[in-house]
């Protein structure tokens, strides 16, 4: 297993070409780094990116720009946006048209050594100059930035071939800039036809540093004209006044400018000592346009109204740097462009207003402009602050330092300044201002043409200006050390060399004698940017002659293994040079910084160096991880990894030379083939891959280095499966909640399954799998649903992982035989694991999971229960469900001495214990039932004997109940597994009431016990119901009563319908109050061997009801007066074809004296 | 032949068609003898009935009373010219713990004995039906019966006085066609 190194010779191989080409048309961007571009930049093939190459805009992580696509882009958004505050940075150089721009009486344009004549209009170039013949083709045409209030940082990078043009006022890379532009080259730039026309166009606000500009900077050849009308305050000049213009007003009319006044007035008045006539109440005359503060008098008092200042100009600007720029700075900026405009033009700034400030900057290009024009500043118009140039210098055209400065009072300063090739005024024009000089040097000292000054432009020899030491020593151009010297001494940034003027060390070296070349990169200056160029293979180095009329005479080189320049000063201390003979070779990996020492043939020392090199040869370290897998290396041998649970994979990357330029990843179900591999659409990794679904997945990984080595490891299958645990039961009832408490005493069922295919090696073994000990005595039942098998285990230790070969068939005990695993394919699995804690030490465990899996010979799992499925369960001690016992009884109780029927209703529930996390579950209810008990209690709680109820029946769906020998009656009433109502009957007779009255209590209690009687216990208060006496227990006399009926009553037949029973009474006369009573029973159960009758309501059956005593008893007679006799008109057809009690109770009063019954049948 | 004293007659003469053992209905215009459609009788009391009411009130725990009775096919010197079977039906609430056991002279063990193992209909009553018996219509036939009723002694508690219950016994018959 290796890593896999992809394509890595072509790719060199067309980096070689590209580079070499690009070599061939690209003229030398020789700088401080002094090297061909980097990275191949591909030519803009004219599209818009969707978005910048990466960076969210701020300072630290700014949007980066890497292809013209992307440059585009940014201009989109400058549609949108104007980036306020926002950061902006160049990774690369943007090639945005590979031919050369160049000026010969026309723009031309240079592709592949053939030249060709550019319509700046249209783009189009062809094989003629009247631009008729042969359209060979179009360069891309490029827009305008606008409106940038950011922060572009050209990381000192190239845009180069610009081809800007268009039908706007104003043409630039640039225009209407309000941000900052730094580190930035413009290179080959040909920018056409605007009014105002110029790498930036207009800029308010903006400070442009470390930029160098070349090209071709064409403005349209005809003036753009302005006109405006300025309404002014009315005046009442009384002698003298002054009408105020507002600058504001004329800014932007620049060129030649023309202000006129009108208005009414009373009579002649003067304006700056010109009299002005006032004909017919109404005046008009020109202004010098170059003023905004005119002083009228008048002899009389004069009321000049409605006046109006019409102003107009007519003019462009042209210039290389900025074209109008408002409070802008530019420092070390350098312009190289050809500059051609009509009116105003200027190497740097075209017009400045308000504010300027340029220090170490310089004019090398040609300017050709018709009207106003200076290589530095064309026109300084109305500045309103503090403005300077300084350590600045023309060495481009004979067109002196500034143009005009006017309006500017004495805010402008010029010191330490050159011009090198004017002849003439270093200043055309001075109005209204005061320039201050101080250390301005020229060739003559004509300084102005007209105007004031403090202190005189010094008159200078070139060679002088070319002086090291003079200009050090007298116009303080501090020579460049290091960057980090620049970084605390700013000014510390020229560059000499003998015989040239200074350069900027941002600026290309002039006349370099050596070169160190390396493969296609070519250095010939120093440098201490730490700046990295990769390579993939082994490097040699060369040293040549840059220049063949100046013969290098002797050379050395030093490799500094550092990936850091030297300083100065460590150079200035190599003591260890090597003497060049031949090319030498770098093979090893690391860090290299080339530094090589020449002498020509005059004595000249020079020393240069390469960029930091960076040889990597081999890829990055890459690993993948997901938990505690790692991969690191490409396979095709897969094996297999499970997981049980959704899970990220990370991936990291490390490459300690090049660094890593791209992590990508790929996601797939399957192996893949190198073919498959050239062709995948790989994704940019930037977050964790989520696995977060069943299914198998493999994930390559791929890994680019700055060297573009790159590395592809992958993982094995990955497999997102196991057992599923579909349900958990607890008391019959389906848990849904991913966590739940039981009882103690409980016991539950997990249901898993696996429905898919598997091969089960020889020593795959299943398991039972808790998280947490399970206390001795727990009982597991295995079930495998395939087989229709049933095994079983008993805990005995304090393992987490139980095989399921631990199980033994289930009855057979061990010495019948245990599960079996089996090998082989197996697609579908099905198992039921009941853990019953019913038989162990009543334990408490939290947070309990239970899973089975599957785990090879060496105890590793392969196959889990999948996490998101699992439920977690608590055990809770004394935590059994119990049984509630309701009544909405509100009688007055129970009569003991007396035949009585009381009906009570029982609602039994099963009630589980909860706490603060829920309800307590316990499956031991499915081996309950409920029931209650029944007592008869004194005041004291104190059960009555047995002896004492033989009067007393209870009753319950039919069934009669009897105390047990501890007077407790106990009745069953169900299973506790659902709640359920009854009606307890308590019946009382009279007979066989033996307590005496007192204050007695039925006390019926619930409870729940496996056979619903005995055992149980039950917490649930006890419905407690009043036994009451009738009074005539209280009273022991005894009356003779007889009823006598009129017919043997004892048969009755349905098919009579109605009859009259006739009944008298025969009692004892002495009773007075006397009153008969009535009741009517039915024989509960068609057999012999049961003779209970419950009471029923007579009146139901009577034709003619009686008047109810109590519920069921009616009175038969209650008027002796009219005789003893009554009758019961009875609907026979209406009773049953059963057994029946007919009982007379005789009364007095309330107190019953005597009873009789009867039974009958009806047929 | 006098004619015996009849007490709640009525006779129960159910005769159905089916193949094999066939039953026809029996008319008066059939091929009888007589119009009356009594055929087969209870003689109780020489009293020929088709149906009579045991008289049990009198009876106490550990007594017992026998009733003989006869069945016979000639009725007022008038036998049927089919062959007969005959069904007796004893019908009770069987509310009295009463041990109703049937017998035939001739036969030691009791035919039927009437218990709460059978069935009660519609009108909760227990109907107990003996097997059939035949009875050749080419001669008088007369079998004699006894129905014994026991009141067990062990039933002596209060709750089995006075209790009130009957006994009915009824007949039924059936002409057979032979095939």
């Amino acid at each position: 297993m290796e890593k896999r190194r992809f394509g890595k010779i072509w790719l060199c191989a067309a980096i070689l070409v590209s580079v070499c080409l690009v070599a061939k048309l690209i003229p030398s961007m020789a700088r401080v780094k002094n090297r061909v571009a980097t990275e191949i930049s591909t030519v803009w093939d004219g599209s818009v990116a969707n978005s910048y190459r990466s960076g969210k805009g701020t300072k630290s992580d700014p949007y980066i720009i890497a292809t013209g696509s992307e440059l585009a882009y940014f201009g989109k958004m400058l549609e949108i946006t104007n980036y306020s505050g926002t950061y902006f940075a160049l990774s690369n150089d943007i090639l945005l048209n590979e031919g050369i721009f160049s000026y010969d009486d026309g723009l031309k344009y240079t592709l592949n050594k053939s030249s060709f004549y550019l319509d700046s209009k249209t783009g189009n170039f062809y094989d003629t100059s009247d631009l008729s013949g042969v359209k060979i083709g179009t360069v891309n045409s490029f827009k305008t930035l606008k409106n940038f209030k950011g922060h572009f940082d050209g990381k000192s990078y190239t845009i180069y071939g610009a081809f800007i043009n268009g039908e706007n006022d104003e043409i630039g890379l640039f225009s209407n800039l309000e941000g900052n532009i730094t580190d930035l080259y413009v290179t080959n730039a040909s920018i056409n036809e605007g009014n105002v026309t110029g790498l930036v166009t207009s800029a308010k606000n903006a400070t442009l540093t470390n930029v160098v500009f070349n090209g071709v900077v064409i403005g349209k050849n005809e003036d753009r004209v302005l006109d405006k009308s300025i309404m002014l305050d009315d005046y009442i000049v009384d002698g003298s006044a002054n009408i105020l213009v507002d600058d504001a007003e004329l800014r932007g009319f620049y060129g030649v400018r023309n202000l006129t006044l009108s208005g009414k007035c009373d009579a002649d008045f003067l304006i700056d000592g010109e009299n002005i006539s006032c004909v017919s109440g109404q005046f008009e005359t020109g202004l010098n346009p170059l003023k905004s503060n005119f002083e009228v008098a008048s002899s009389v008092i004069n009321n000049l109204l409605e006046l109006k200042v019409n102003v107009s100009s007519v003019g462009n600007i042209a210039a290389g740097i900025v074209g109008y720029g408002e409070n802008i700075t530019l420092k070390n900026v350098v312009n190289k462009a050809f500059v051609k405009g009509n009116s105003e033009g200027a190497g740097l700034v075209g017009v400045a207003v308000n504010k300027l400030v340029i220090s170490n900057s310089y004019n090398n290009g040609n300017v050709d402009t018709l009207g106003n024009h200076g290589a530095l500043v064309g026109r300084v118009y109305s500045l309103s602050a503090l403005s300077s140039i300084n350590n600045s210098y023309n060495d481009g055209d004979d067109i002196g330092l500034v143009g005009m400065v006017v309006g500017s009072q004495d805010y402008l300063s010029i010191t330490n300044s050159f011009d090198i090739v004017s002849n003439g005024n270093l200043i055309r024009d001075i109005q209204e201002s005061v320039v201050n000089l101080n250390g301005v040097y020229g060739l003559q000292t004509n300084k102005y043409l007209d105007g004031v000054t403090t202190g005189n432009v010094v008159k200078i020899s070139k060679a002088q200006l070319m002086s090291r030491d003079y200009l050090i020593n007298n116009l303080h151009f501090s020579e460049f050390v290091d960057l980090e010297d620049t970084a605390t001494n700013s000014n510390n940034v020229w560059i000499y060399e003998d015989g040239y003027l200074p350069i900027l060390y941002v600026d290309d070296i002039k006349n370099p004698f050596v070169t160190l070349n390396l493969g296609n990169y070519s250095w010939n200056n120093l440098g201490f940017d730490d700046k990295k160029i990769n390579f993939s293979s082994s490097v040699a180095f060369a040293i040549n002659d840059a220049n063949d009329t100046r013969p290098i005479k002797e050379s050395y080189y030093y490799i500094s293994k550092s990936a850091q320049p030297l300083t100065k000063t460590q150079i200035d201390a190599i003591d260890t040079w090597t003497k060049y003979d031949n090319i030498v070779s770098i093979s090893e990996d690391g860090f290299y910084v080339l530094y090589v020492k020449a002498y020509d043939y005059d004595g000249n020392e020079v020393i240069i160096n390469s960029d930091v090199l960076v040889v990597d040869t081999f890829g990055s370290d890459v690993l993948i991880t997901l938990g505690e897998r790692k991969w690191s290396l490409f396979s095709e041998d897969l094996d297999s990894a499970f997981i049980d649970d959704n899970a990220k994979v990370e991936v990291s990357a490390t490459d300690d030379l090049s660094g890593v330029k791209y992590v990508q990843y790929y996601v797939t179900d399957a192996k893949l083939n190198n073919d498959e591999l050239d062709n995948l659409n790989w994704s940019n990794y930037e977050e964790a891959i989520s696995i977060d679904k069943l299914g198998t997945y493999v994930i390559y990984v791929r890994v680019t280095d700055n060297a573009l080595n790159e590395t592809i490891i992958n993982t094995d299958y990955i497999i997102y499966g196991g057992y599923t645990l579909n349900k958990v039961v607890v008391a019959s009832e389906e848990i849904a909640d991913a966590s739940f408490q039981i009882s103690s005493g409980s016991k539950l069922e997990y249901n898993f399954s696996y429905q898919d295919h598997h091969y089960f090696d020889d020593g795959d073994h299943h398991n039972v799998v808790f998280n947490r000990n399970v206390p001795n005595g727990t009982k597991l039942i295995l079930m495998d649903n395939i087989s229709k098998k049933v095994y079983s285990y008993i805990v005995s230790s304090d393992s987490l992982v139980i095989p399921f070969t631990s199980f033994s068939v289930l009855g057979k005990g061990n010495m019948y035989k245990n599960f079996q695993e089996k090998t082989g394919d197996i697609d579908k699995e099905d198992y039921t694991v009941v853990v019953d804690f019913s038989d162990t030490i009543k334990p408490s465990i939290s947070d309990l999971t239970v899973s089975i899996d599957v785990r090879d010979k060496n105890a590793y799992v392969s196959r889990s229960t999948i996490k998101n499925t699992l439920k977690t369960l608590s055990v809770i001690e004394n935590a059994d469900a119990n049984v509630t016992l309701r009544s909405t009884y509100v009688g007055d109780g129970i009569k003991y001495n007396v035949d009585s029927l009381e009906l009570i209703d029982l609602s039994l529930g099963l009630q589980n214990v909860t706490n603060e996390f829920g309800i307590i579950r316990d499956s031991s209810i499915l081996s309950k039932q409920m029931g209650i008990a029944i007592k008869l209690v004194n005041k004291d709680g104190v059960t009555i004997d047995k002896s004492n109820m033989r009067n007393i029946e209870f009753k319950i769906d039919g069934e009669y109940y009897s105390p047990d020998s501890d007077g407790v009656t106990r009745i069953k009433i169900g299973d506790a597994s659902a709640s359920v109502s009854k009606t307890l009957m308590v019946l009382t007779s009279a007979s066989n009431a033996t307590l005496s009255a007192g204050e007695y209590y039925l006390s019926v209690t619930p409870i729940l016990a496996y056979d619903g009687m005995y055992g149980g216990i039950s917490t649930s208060e006890n419905i407690v119901i009043p036994v009451i006496f009738d009074n005539a227990l209280d009273n022991n006399e005894t009356y003779s009563f007889k009823i006598e009926s009129e017919s043997d009553y004892r048969v009755l037949y349905k098919k009579d319908g109605v009859v009259s029973l006739n009944y008298e009474v025969i009692s004892d006369n002495s009773i007075k109050n006397s009153n008969v009573r009535v009741m009517l029973y039915k024989k509960d159960k068609l057999t012999a061997y049961d003779q209970k009758y419950s009471l029923i309501d007579l009146n139901d059956y009577l034709v003619n009801p009686l008047n109810a005593v109590t519920a069921n008893v009616y009175y038969a007679l209650t008027d002796f007066s009219s005789g003893n006799k009554f009758s019961l008109n009875i609907d026979l057809a209406r009773l049953e074809a059963n057994g029946y009690e007919i009982v007379f109770a005789l009364y007095d009063d309330s107190k019953k004296v005597g009873m009789i019954k009867e039974k009958f049948i009806v047929r | 032949m006098k004619s015996k004293i009849l007490v709640g007659l009525f006779i129960a003469a159910a005769i159905l068609f089916s193949t094999g053992l066939t039953y026809s209905i029996f008319t008066s215009s059939a091929t009888m003898s007589t119009n009356n459609q009594k055929i087969a009788k209870f003689i109780f009391n020489a009293e020929q009935t088709d149906e009579f009411l045991v008289p049990i009130n009198d009876l106490v725990p550990n007594t017992f009373k026998e009733f003989e009775f006869q069945v016979s096919n000639n009725s007022n010197g008038q036998n049927t010219n089919v062959n007969l079977n005959y069904q007796i039906t004893i019908k009770t609430f069987h509310f009295m713990p009463l041990v109703i056991e049937l017998y035939k002279v001739g036969v030691e063990d009791a035919i039927m004995v009437c218990d709460e193992s059978y069935t009660r209909n519609t009108d909760n009553e227990l109907v107990c039906n003996s097997s059939y018996q035949e009875m050749r219509y080419d001669k008088e036939v007369i079998d004699d019966y006894k129905l014994k009723v026991t009141f067990p002694s062990e039933y002596n508690g209060d709750e089995y006085a006075s209790l009130v219950d009957y006994i009915d016994l009824s007949i039924a018959s059936f002409q057979k066609v032979d095939k």
